[in-house]
């Protein structure tokens, strides 16, 4: 029974979901390092999910899809930006505005490409790479094979630690979230380093949003995003707002949605089994920051303002 | 005095209802739609008689939930739990509907409570967290609202709950017939849950403005330092808030069962739609007040339908209107924007 559960093929699929929700949680850690949390991440997902299928359905190529994903994801973080930076406007209304235009739109666009309003057909979208050799061996595919957007999230998270806190950008970026006031009498331009972190966000989310639809289930579903969006903002708060430790929470958010998926399917014929394990993961990650909890750790900015 | 109040307030919201339409109809230029033509049908389709009943029937919902959101507001913290705990209050409103029998004069408010405490319930969680352990209640409430549908769907298919005879959906089986809501106007589905919500916007108004309790809400939101020093337990009353909030979500997830569909449809509380989200948008554009959300909600009531109408008549999709929400709420977050426009009034975030 427990060696039933406990296959490669866990790993496997433990890897594949952390990896969208790592790209969301780095970008939604680097957008809160710059003093504007973006509470949109869910909506963008959601919406980078149909317009890659969109994309990669009318055009035949994945990358395509993934560029059309983060390009959606930009803009929408741009419109975040003029609310709560240019406006400043309240942070968690702003996102909450972005988030219900996503969760508008996406069922829209489903429905005017595809006549269908809570999934799309399949698409091709992107196979696990297949090295020649190495990816014979069982133990080493189910270490190496994975859609190409998974490496591209490695060097992506290694490029964004590195821009983080190795460069002047991330160093304004930090100190633009420490404390606005100073970092604008420094000459800094506050409103363009929080334009920037925000946009980072939204094209890794949006990039986030195609490896979901077109790496995992190469379709979009109403049910694509579930909630992933703000688990990625609990990863990044669980991991006490540094990238390695929410590195670290993404791979036990991935395991727990791994492993609910592999009980489904073991379990599946238990009355009532597919929805305790839907449930699962989400409460689990309630819990999980219950435990850590206290303190400051896990409050938002507020907007700022010049005098 | 209230009057006053609300006509002097009342023209940032309206100027961001405007801005909001004007621009989700101008956008459907892009789905390939006359914009004008759009404009047009959206508004003489709401004139129809059907349109204003249907109206009526969605607005007790709306404005349960949309009340349930300012209290918490009022006391400094979000519940996004608002569409979650109505969900719950749907649920048990319809699993005690089916199993309560007594004299409707008592069953009906019997089940209403019942539904009312399956919301709080789902309420208390994310306060016990946020007072014991600090976290942010957006986050923990909003991933409860996720699992809240699909514990819908869990109990809906429960053995002796779920509908036999209905195979093809998950829905529980009727409740009895003592247990639904009177309605007004007879054969048309408008109930006395319209008075029920009605009458519980005022008594939040009373009770958040001229009760000892409302008041140390409100001055726990207004600042929660100031309202410790001056001896309020600010997080006894922040978990009050919390209850109360996801009770009055539960009475209006329990009014839609009783009122309206008389059995839980799974489908219809699917993930995060429906009223209990509009009822988050209806409370920031009513202004967090609880006068200010009976206006709001009967215009996101009067939103739904205009989008369901725009849907049969003009084949915009349905979800274009949560679309339409978000532009209004992105408007409604500009208070900066809104005060260049309106030239120099003084314009201060909802609430504050």
């Amino acid at each position: 029974m427990i060696l039933e559960i406990l296959t490669l093929g866990l790993l496997t699929s433990t890897i594949s979901f952390t990896v969208p929700l790592a790209l969301a949680a780095l970008g939604g850690l680097v957008a809160d390092k710059s003093g504007v949390p973006n509470i949109a991440l869910e909506g963008i997902i959601q919406v980078g999910g149909i317009l890659a299928v969109v994309a990669c359905f009318f055009s035949g190529n994945a990358w395509l899809g993934t560029v059309a994903a983060a390009l959606i994801g930009a803009l929408f973080a741009y419109f975040l930006g003029i609310i709560c930076v240019r406006e400043a406007g309240d942070i968690v209304v702003g996102g909450f505005a972005i988030n219900f235009v996503c969760w508008g739109l996406a069922p829209t666009l489903s429905m005017i490409f595809f006549k269908s309003k809570g999934f799309t057909p399949l698409v091709e979208g992107f196979s696990a790479i297949r090295i020649p050799i190495l990816s014979d061996i069982p133990i080493l595919r189910a270490l190496i094979s994975y859609t190409p957007l998974t490496y591209f999230a490695i060097i992506a998270a290694i490029l964004l630690y590195v821009m983080l806190y190795r460069t002047r950008l991330g160093k304004h970026i930090i100190a633009a979230g420490l404390d606005p006031f100073v970092t604008d009498t420094q000459g800094i331009n506050v409103f363009r380093v929080r334009y920037i972190a925000l946009i980072i966000s939204g094209i890794l989310a949006g990039i986030a949003g195609a490896e979901y639809s077109l790496g995992i289930i190469h379709r979009w579903s109403l049910g694509l995003s579930a909630g992933r969006g703000f688990i990625a903002i609990a990863a990044y708060l669980f991991g006490k707002r540094r990238p390695l430790q929410t590195i670290g929470a993404c791979l036990l958010f991935g395991f727990l949605e791994a492993l609910s998926i592999r009980l489904r399917q073991v379990l599946g014929w238990i009355h009532g089994a597919t929805e305790l394990t839907q449930m699962a993961p989400l409460v689990l990650t309630i819990m999980i920051l219950g435990i850590i909890g206290k303190g400051e750790l896990t409050k938002f900015a507020k907007p700022y303002r010049r005098e | 005095m209230v009057y006053k109040e609300l006509v002097s307030k009342s023209w940032y919201p309206l100027m961001s209802v405007l801005l909001g339409l004007f621009m989700g109809f101008f956008t459907t230029i892009f789905i390939g739609l006359n914009p004008l033509e759009v404009t047009y049908i959206f508004f003489t389709s709401l004139a129809s008689r059907e349109s204003i009943i249907q109206m009526l029937i969605s607005f007790p919902a709306c404005l349960f939930c949309a009340l349930s959101f300012l209290l918490t507001f009022r006391s400094g913290v979000f519940n996004f739990g608002t569409p979650g705990q109505y969900v719950l209050g749907a649920l048990f409103a319809a699993v005690f509907g089916i199993f309560l029998d007594l004299p409707p004069i008592i069953n009906v408010p019997l089940v209403l409570l019942m539904g009312a405490l399956g919301g709080a319930l789902w309420a208390i969680p994310p306060a016990i967290l946020k007072w014991k352990r600090e976290v942010n209640e957006i986050i923990t409430t909003l991933l409860l609202s996720f699992v809240a549908p699909i514990l819908g769907i869990y109990v809906a298919k429960l053995p002796g709950i779920k509908d036999p005879e209905r195979v093809n959906i998950i829905a529980t089986l009727p409740i009895n017939e003592s247990a639904k809501l009177p309605s007004i106007v007879p054969g048309s589905g408008v109930n006395t849950g319209l008075i029920l919500a009605l009458v519980m916007a005022f008594l939040l108004y009373i009770f958040l403005w001229k009760t000892s309790i409302g008041v140390r809400i409100r001055a726990t939101g207004l600042n929660p330092l100031a309202a410790t020093y001056c001896g309020i337990n600010t997080e006894r009353v922040m978990l009050l808030a919390f209850v109360l909030s996801g009770g009055l979500a539960g009475f209006g997830g329990a009014c839609y069962i009783l009122g309206v569909s008389h059995a839980y449809y799974a489908r219809t509380f699917l993930g995060l739609s429906g009223y209990g989200l509009s009822g988050l948008v209806a409370a920031f554009l009513g202004g967090m007040h609880p006068i200010g959300a009976i206006f709001s909600s009967f215009f996101f009531s009067m939103l739904t339908v205009g989008g369901l109408m725009l849907n049969i008549r003009a084949r915009v999709p349905v979800d274009y209107v949560v679309l339409i929400q978000g532009l209004i709420l992105g408007f409604v977050a500009m208070p900066l924007l809104m005060k260049k426009m309106l030239g120099g009034k003084a314009l201060r975030m909802v609430g504050t």
